[in-house]
């Protein structure tokens, strides 16, 4: 096993003075929160920071608050396992519920925490997929003050978003859902305990039949999580039948531009993307009538 | 045997179950030592390299260095890994072309140099501070490019990379004419792939040599006196110059067949003059230690209209590497598998090593035979349907029959493939699934395949020994040479000692792991432990029981022929009540100064007589979603004739883990080799997916027991047996659903929507 190279280790005790330690640290500086993205690749020497700001003596940052009918919010410190059992994400943002139910293991869950799992920058994140189509907020504190920023202009490329050094998540906000809103999260993966090759999350708004407002967001198919706005456009204003569906799916593919890498093709995941989108339409529909 | 047994048959728990269970069990990984020093390994970084220069001056200046070592360091001696040429008396065909430590680099990852310092983070310090010189070569990574001329030549005596070219050893008959003699004939090429053993426990050594010279290993290996043998002779040492130790060890799967951390750990230590434990970080375990070795194989079969084969043949590229390590050995069983599982008097197959710029290879759960059946098995139902004849029925017309000769080359006392073929088929209910339900975009399956395995390898090379005795209070020492991996043979082989004495099975107190206190054993592959050394233990404790019975007969003024040992108690047959405890007679023959003192012990020796091996056939039910291409395995069904189950839960337990690493091979472990740079790129458990239990089917497991005469209470070996016929079932009931074959391995997805769509264009 590979040691861990020797790096300075905080425990700031306020937000205040974590963003003040990061600032001063500039990019020397790391958080850590559940660790389970950061250990490894310290052992694998990926990352090799001076300094390791651990929040997790932080108070107050592990919560999770409100409903769909007033707005969600959580912490930097909520888990992804708290996400999961929490029963009103469950019941109001099915989507988020989904997927962090799918991940398959529980250490991983009970560590890793939801903020952590998006400041990593993956476009295969499942969760991000599903925020981004919950058009969530990310509060974003420096030393000058906060912010807040739509997920959607969060990430820039694979691994990069627009934290700045001294930027540190500190919140998420989702908005409150409008009545007949329902979607599906749908994902391919290897194994169980895999990243995702491809994952989509829909939600969409409908009513008296008709989609009034339809987000389809999906990961690992491009550099970052990414709305397919063209397949949404074919949707919105639409009756939701096999037609629209199916347009609307090859749209999404064609947004698409993914790689090939370990996990699959980039000729695979164009036309998983479709199928997906497909099967999570098909989803949010069947539950809109149920 | 007759009488009814007590301990062999049931489920008692297995060896070391507690202590791993509850974290108590201590392992190579987990072993220290005082002064011992971290050893690290340096890797190449390119495929294919002139070293020009080492310089290792800077590493060595860092405080906290004890010794850094290059090819210079290590024995001017040319080796090859694999123990099997320390096998008296059976020419291995290993060909030894390697050093412990390369003067020139073949892979990425192949083993340059090595440190050993205070700590693991010093150590790693120092590889960032040897400074290589490498002069980059051509290099090559595909087995069928490598052969062609004009190719970079990986090893100086191996013209166009071939290292070898040999037959298989079952070659029999005239193919041309059996060819001529079938009515259908299939010829097709399938590759299959490199896997990995997957061990939880990274590879671990620590060495250690005492102020006299000499040498104590732990090691995780598999085959303790071969290797020390090997090392001696590496390292030109008399061989009891060296002590040879076991730990728990976390899994092989035929990794530690071959030597891996060992040698560089003894030449660190001999170095540096301290303990060293040499630790593999998981990504050098998964680029620089051995995995399954793969094959291309171009496999005909010619089938009679009555559908009986006529003729088999092979043509086999040897995917190893670039070493040679396991080639001649896992390609031997490979061919003689492909050989034997059916009854057919022409047979031809000829194999060529070829060396590439890969990662070596070397034996894994069921060494050559899993790629053989991948072959094999897809071929028989691709016969089955140009002749119009149902699979099942093809494969019960050319089953073996009692006295034909199994893979080792010993004549079938019993023959139940024809029992476990219609016993599967039934459960998984062949006939109905057959020819694919549909379901949206759904298509499902059934497909199967058959397999012979073997219960320990060929010739007099299986030598095993087990010495026993009691203690006072009844309780029997046993000790052996083997070593335990997770397959339990410490449980069976103590179940087997307490059912032939007469006492419980936690009377047994089992001592491995030394070579000093136990007598030879071979080591653990082959499926071999149960059978073999299961028999040297019913020899062993046979006597032991003989003696007993002496000194019984006269406490109890009987005839020694007349007693009866049950449950501890030993009585005179007919009366019950007139009797002696075990105990008793165990404390008497030590402790009786009146009497003449003789500790109660014997030793139990075997040779293999005989080798019958597990036989069966697995069934797998698929769904594949036609638009996606997913492969979802609904239900597995593995019925497989042990002989007897020694312990029906470890049994049970081989034949799931067989089958799940099986479902791996099959469907997700993708050995992937960047074509560019030769880097292994799925080099840890995030990007190397093993299936785990979220990813099981319901699986049905029948023990199909039907005794053989010459394994211990009938036993055979099931070590391995399971994990032989999961792929093919599951191409052929991937074919069964959607009309498509795939014949590299792993069955993915994105190959099963090429193929589709290939398939359509045809149409």
């Amino acid at each position: 096993m590979q040691s861990l190279k020797p790096f300075e280790y905080v425990e700031p005790a306020t937000i205040e003075e974590a963003v003040s330690l990061l600032s001063d640290y500039a990019d020397k500086g790391k958080l850590l929160a559940g660790g389970v993205d950061i250990m490894p690749r310290l052992r694998h020497r990926k990352i090799k920071p001076a300094f390791i700001l651990n929040i997790k003596k932080i108070q107050g940052l592990d919560y999770i608050d409100g409903n769909g009918g007033d707005g969600l919010r959580f912490g930097a410190l909520t888990t992804i396992r708290s996400i999961e059992l929490s029963p009103v994400i469950r019941k109001d943002y099915s989507i988020l519920y989904e997927a962090a139910h799918q991940l398959p293991s529980h250490q991983v869950k009970s560590m890793g925490t939801m903020v952590g799992n998006l400041c990593v920058g993956t476009p295969a994140s499942d969760m991000a997929t599903s925020l981004l189509a919950l058009d969530a907020e990310l509060k974003i504190v420096n030393t000058s003050g906060e912010k807040i920023l739509p997920i959607e202009d969060f990430y820039i490329g694979v691994g990069q978003t627009v934290l700045e050094p001294g930027d540190m998540v500190t919140e998420v906000i989702l908005p409150s859902v409008m009545p007949g809103t329902r979607g599906s999260y749908q994902h391919l993966v290897r194994t169980r305990a895999d990243i995702s090759k491809v994952c989509v999350a829909v939600w969409i708004t409908i009513t008296d039949g008709i989609c009034k407002q339809a987000r389809i967001a999906l990961g690992a198919v491009a550099p970052t999580v990414f709305r397919a706005k063209k397949a949404e456009a074919l949707l919105n204003g639409r009756e939701l039948d096999q037609d629209v569906i199916e347009a609307a799916s090859q749209a999404a593919s064609q947004e698409t531009k993914p790689i090939t890498d370990l996990r699959s093709t980039a000729e695979y995941r164009k036309e998983a993307a479709g199928i997906l989108v497909k099967r999570a339409l098909n989803k949010t529909l069947e539950r809109a009538k149920a | 045997m007759g009488e009814e047994l007590t301990i062999v048959g049931k489920k008692v728990p297995r060896w070391a179950a507690f202590e791993k269970a509850t974290g108590a069990a201590r392992f190579t990984v987990d072993f220290k030592l005082p002064e011992m020093l971290a050893g690290r390994l340096l890797t190449s970084p390119v495929a294919h390299a002139n070293i020009l220069k080492i310089d290792t001056s800077r590493a060595e200046k860092l405080p906290g260095v004890e010794a850094v070592i290059t090819f210079e360091d290590v024995p001017n001696k040319l080796f090859n890994p694999n123990k099997m040429d320390m096998c008296l008396f059976d020419p291995s065909g290993e060909l030894p072309d390697m050093y412990v430590l390369s003067d020139k680099a073949r892979f990425v990852g192949d083993k340059i140099a090595a440190v050993a310092a205070i700590n693991a983070g010093v150590a790693e310090e120092a590889l960032v501070l040897i400074e290589v010189e490498y002069e980059e070569l051509p290099a090559v990574f595909d087995s069928l490019e490598a052969s062609n001329p004009g190719q970079p030549r990986i090893h100086d005596f191996a013209k166009n990379n071939i290292a070898l070219t040999f037959p298989c050893l079952a070659n029999r008959g005239d193919v041309e004419e059996g060819f001529k003699e079938a009515h259908v004939v299939v010829e097709q090429t399938f590759k299959s792939s490199k896997q990995h053993m997957c061990q939880m426990e990274p590879t671990t050594c620590v060495a250690d040599f005492d102020a006299s010279g000499r040498l104590t290993i732990w090691s995780m290996s598999q085959h303790p006196f071969l290797h020390r043998r090997k090392l001696a002779e590496l390292f030109d040492m008399p061989v009891g110059m060296i002590r040879w130790k076991t730990l728990h060890i976390g899994g092989g799967w035929g990794k530690y067949g071959s030597f891996v951390a060992e040698p560089v750990c003894v030449a660190l230590a001999k170095k540096a003059g301290r303990p060293v434990k040499l630790e593999y970080s998981r990504e050098e375990d998964f680029r620089t230690t051995e995995t399954r070795e793969a094959h291309i194989m171009t496999g005909k079969i010619g089938v009679r209209k009555d559908g009986t084969i006529s003729a088999l043949q092979n043509k086999v590229v040897v995917q190893g590497g670039a070493y040679f390590t396991h080639n001649s050995n896992a390609t031997n069983v490979a061919m003689g598998c492909f050989a034997s599982l059916y009854t057919c008097p022409n047979v031809y197959e000829i194999a060529d090593a070829v060396y590439t710029n890969i990662p070596v290879s070397g034996g894994c759960r069921g060494y050559g035979n899993p790629p053989a059946m991948w072959a094999l098995e897809q071929l028989m139902d691709m016969a089955a349907e140009k002749l119009g004849m149902d699979p099942l029925e093809l494969r019960l017309k050319n089953t073996k029959k009692v006295g034909e000769f199994g893979p080792a080359n010993y004549a079938l006392e019993t023959s139940t493939f024809d029992d476990c073929l219609r016993l599967g088929a039934e459960k998984i209910g062949l006939k109905e699934k057959r020819g694919g339900r549909r379901e949206g975009t759904k298509r499902y399956g059934v497909g199967m395949a058959m397999f012979m395995h073997v219960s320990g390898s060929i010739g007099a090379t299986q030598h095993r020994n087990v010495h026993l005795k009691f203690n006072e209070d009844g309780t029997v020492n046993l000790a052996a040479g083997c070593v335990d991996l997770g397959q339990n043979i410490h449980g069976t082989i103590s179940q087997i000692a307490a059912e032939t004495l007469g006492i419980r099975y936690e009377d047994i107190i089992i001592h491995t792991g030394d070579t000093d206190t136990t007598f030879f054993d071979q080591g653990m592959h082959a499926s071999g432990g149960l059978f073999q050394i299961g028999n040297a233990t019913v020899k062993g404790a046979t006597e032991l029981k003989k003696l007993l019975f002496e000194r019984a007969a006269k406490m109890l003024e009987a005839h020694p022929e007349d007693l009866d040992v049950k449950d501890r108690w030993i009585s005179v047959k007919g009366s019950p009540d007139k009797g002696v405890s075990v105990a008793d007679v165990a404390k008497d023959a030590i402790y009786n100064y009146e009497d003449d003192h003789n500790h109660l012990a014997a030793k139990g020796s075997y040779s293999p007589e005989d080798n019958q091996p597990p036989v069966g056939a697995s069934f797998a039910e698929v769904g594949v979603d036609t638009e996606s291409g997913e492969v979802n395995v609904i239900k597995l069904v593995i019925v497989c004739d042990v002989g007897r189950a020694i312990n029906p839960q470890t049994v049970e337990s081989q034949l799931e883990g067989g089958a799940s690493q099986g479902i791996g091979y099959a469907l997700t472990e993708d050995y992937t080799i960047n074509p560019e740079t030769g880097y292994l790129e799925a080099d840890n458990y995030i990007t190397y997916k093993i299936p785990g239990a979220a990813d099981m089917p319901d699986m049905e497991i029948i023990q199909y027991e039907k005794p053989v005469s010459t394994g211990p209470f009938g036993a055979k070996g099931v070590g391995e047996a399971a994990m032989v016929p999961i792929a093919p079932a599951i191409a052929n009931a991937v074919y069964d659903a959607v009309g498509v074959r795939v014949t590299d391995l792993p069955i993915t997805p994105e190959k099963i929507l090429k193929s589709m769509e290939a398939k359509r264009e045809k149409i």
